[in-house]
């Protein structure tokens, strides 16, 4: 991301890939990429890509760029240097790239500087699935499937309608749609064009506080800014080492592999230790829910009870997360 | 040639590196794509033959 124009560039920064079409006078046609909670690759396939491809050489003939006021100007460059904590990120590194995720990273420690960061700024760029519309990966203009209780039913949305544009903005990609959900606000209405059995039909979304949280973002790098981390890495026990302890099927069962925060240490945590419960939660988990979780639901200076086996015996620890962010 | 690799090579197909960023060397990407490395230079391209481009992001360093 070394030198990009944040200006005009906008997008996701927690994932891996991401692409656009564009023009050579810095206007957007359609953007490709994007996730969800489910995968990384959740909606990269080569069936939507050469569809999308097909559409975009189709508008590029009629010179149909986007230009609707969700689309970036480009005209003021700022760069991801410029974000003041990138400096001392990148300076430890050899090769000094600035990678995707640095760029939320930076941002949002920055706000954090200012006291103006909120937890819920790490749910950048929503999906539809926020909406409870799922995509159909394939062809990503095209509901799937609609969640019962969500914004969708209530607005009427069905299975099989064409998205044709959301807050007047062309959709042709799950990307698309995502990136008007991104700039659309914590409480809105958000009018949505679809096309059903032949028809064009304008519905109205009602999105209220939370709308844009989703279950299980764990997966987002730059989670660890805005909460206190556990300071430890570790892999779910199989099948047959949890019957070997006589621990559930379905609850949390994590054994420790490696250790880094002083915290954690000064918690008492070793390596080879198996966490069974952390606080209020002893549901099932990876390693990066785990991780998660005390950064979406803790503050910096709480302390916590985890539970863990250690040679057959249970054990109660508590920990103590820094007082202050280290960077 | 697979059919995206063909619709690929009707547009210009860039990876955003700026020329901000020359001093850090792009990572090839092996392939019957030729990729841009370099936007200003893609646009420059996109502007002589009027392709639209396909612009790409990775982070896999």
């Amino acid at each position: 991301m070394n030198g990009i124009n944040l200006d005009l560039f906008q997008f996701e920064f927690d994932l891996t890939w991401m692409s656009f079409f564009m023009d050579a006078e810095n206007r957007f046609y359609a953007r490709y990429g994007g996730r969800e909670d489910s995968g990384p690759e959740s909606h990269l396939n080569r069936e939507s890509l050469t569809r999308v491809m097909n559409q975009v050489l189709g508008l590029h003939e009629k010179h149909q760029v986007q230009t609707g006021r969700h689309e970036p100007s480009g005209r003021s460059r700022r760069t991801p240097e410029q974000i003041p904590p990138m400096r001392a990120m990148i300076a430890k590194r050899k090769n000094k790239c600035i990678h995707c995720h640095d760029v939320k990273v930076a941002t949002l420690r920055d706000l954090r500087r200012g006291n103006r960061l909120r937890r819920e700024m790490v749910f950048t760029y929503p999906t539809p699935a926020n909406l409870g519309i799922a995509i159909d990966p394939r062809r990503q203009d095209h509901v799937e499937a609609v969640r019962p209780g969500t914004p969708a039913t209530r607005a009427g949305i069905r299975r099989g309608d064409r998205i044709i544009s959301a807050d007047g903005q062309r959709v042709l990609t799950l990307a698309d749609f995502s990136r008007v959900l991104e700039r659309t606000p914590t409480q809105a209405t958000l009018p949505l064009t679809l096309q059903r059995d032949g028809q064009s039909i304008t519905t109205r979304l009602r999105l209220s506080a939370g709308w844009r949280r989703t279950p299980d973002p764990s997966w987002r790098e730059s989670l660890h800014v805005v909460g206190p981390g556990c300071g430890l890495w570790g892999r779910r026990l199989s099948a047959k080492e949890r019957r070997r302890l006589k621990l559930p099927a379905r609850k949390l069962a994590l054994k420790v592999t490696f250790i880094w925060g002083p915290h954690t240490r000064r918690a008492g945590i070793r390596v080879g230790d198996v966490i069974v419960r952390l606080d209020n939660v002893d549901g099932d988990l990876t390693i990066k829910q785990f991780n998660a979780q005390p950064m979406l639901n803790n503050t910096w200076g709480d302390t916590i009870p985890i539970v863990l086996r250690r040679k057959g015996r249970e054990m109660t620890v508590k920990m103590t997360f820094p007082r202050q962010p280290v960077d | 040639m697979s059919r995206t690799a063909l619709l690929a090579a009707t547009m210009l197909a860039t990876t955003a590196t700026s020329l901000l960023a020359e001093k850090i060397p792009a990572q090839k990407v092996d392939g019957r794509i030729d990729w841009v490395y370099d936007y200003q230079r893609g646009r420059s391209l996109a502007k002589q033959t009027g392709k639209p481009m396909f612009v790409v992001f990775r982070c896999e360093r």
